[in-house]
């Protein structure tokens, strides 16, 4: 007669630690969770400055000055090299196709205020401009929003600072 | 005779170990995590207003509550330090009051500052791969300055801000973080100084 064979205790996975570590992110990442719509991609081309500013940013318009170029809610506009904007794109300091862009998101916004008096065009703007960018340039891009309507900055930085 | 005691219950009703099922809570963890990843914010952001005079638009000459002339303080930031400056008529009149300072002189008003320890700090922060340079720009002796400005036009908000053109963009947030507020030394309030900010472009 065969000998009945001990059946094999079934392997358990203790899950147990994994739970706390699990927890635990769990905790921290609902801390730091945001739903904030501002987004910002973080590169050797685009640091922001910090500030000791509490303000927290709100929904507009986004330009990003960078080292590179200068971009409108994400779509690049306009090369910069050297701190500068190439004179074939400006018109004296008004930088022509940052205008044509931000003319355009005016007129949009002006256009839907029409339709929602709730949603007024205030010629809100956020400036995010890399540190090291020289005034001259965001002067340039200053002046050219405040041509194309938009005259309330709010320049983007990182918060931290006292 | 007697039996044995039957140990059926005993053993039955023994709780023998008895584990969780975690699994589905670890399936929730495992969606709700890279979820949470995602929109986790590490840098948090803030913004500073400034506002451009509204162009055409005529000016507002009402709101003058007493005769005191308006301050129009003004921040000048040049490579050898800044130029702080108020209306002269304002300024001449508090004769020796630390808001008289020097107008008319070319020197700047706040020199640089060649504390290669403060540089560190204001350029860097605990960054310790940035490099600073020094000497670098003085905020804390501008923050200083502005602070008496304060005490004396306690009313005043405004601060008219002018860079010259080669002036990094991160030395314009730094004189507007020193003129917004500051934080008295063991306070806990932060006490407003000038947080309307024009941006004077020059012309050109």
């Amino acid at each position: 007669m065969a000998k009945r064979r001990t059946p094999v205790p079934e392997a358990k996975l203790n899950i147990t630690s994994l739970m706390d570590i699990m927890t635990i992110i769990l905790v921290f990442l609902l801390k730091s969770y945001s739903t904030e719509d501002i987004m910002i991609a973080p590169s050797d081309d685009l640091r922001l400055p910090s500030s000791s500013s509490q303000k927290p940013p709100e929904l507009a318009v986004n330009a990003v000055v960078s080292k590179v170029n200068i971009t409108v809610d994400g779509v690049k506009v306009v090369d910069v090299t050297g701190g500068l904007v190439g004179d074939e794109y400006k018109r004296g300091t008004l930088i022509s196709p940052l205008f044509d862009t931000l003319k355009e998101k005016a007129d949009e916004a002006k256009a839907l205020a029409e339709r929602n008096p709730a949603n007024q065009f205030k010629g809100r703007i956020l400036l995010q401009c890399d540190r090291d960018v020289p005034f001259s340039l965001v002067r340039e891009v200053m002046y050219t929003a405040g041509q194309a309507q938009f005259a309330e900055f709010k320049f983007v930085v990182y918060k931290g600072g006292n | 005779m007697s039996y044995k005691p039957s140990d059926r219950r005993r053993s039955g009703g023994k709780t023998e170990d008895i584990e969780l099922n975690l699994l589905p809570f670890m399936n929730l963890m495992t969606l709700l995590i890279p979820f949470l990843l995602a929109s986790a914010q590490f840098v948090t952001l803030a913004v500073i207003d400034s506002s451009l005079p509204a162009i055409g638009a005529p000016q507002t000459t009402t709101e003058k509550k007493d005769d005191k002339p308006p301050l129009n303080l003004t921040v000048g930031i040049t490579g050898e330090g800044f130029t702080v400056a108020g209306s002269a008529a304002v300024l001449g009149g508090g004769e020796g009051g630390p808001a008289a300072v020097a107008e008319k002189s070319s020197a700047p008003t706040v020199g640089m500052t060649s504390d290669d320890g403060y540089c560190r700090q204001s350029q860097c922060g605990g960054d310790p791969s940035c490099q600073h340079e020094t000497p670098c720009h003085d905020y804390k002796a501008l923050k200083e300055l502005v602070v008496q400005v304060k005490d004396e036009y306690p009313d005043e908000m405004n601060v008219i801000i002018a860079p010259n053109a080669d002036i990094p963009y991160h030395i314009l947030v730094g004189v507007m973080d020193s003129t917004r507020d500051h934080k008295p030394e063991g306070a806990s309030e932060r006490e407003v100084l000038f947080p309307n900010v024009v941006i004077a472009g020059g012309a050109k």
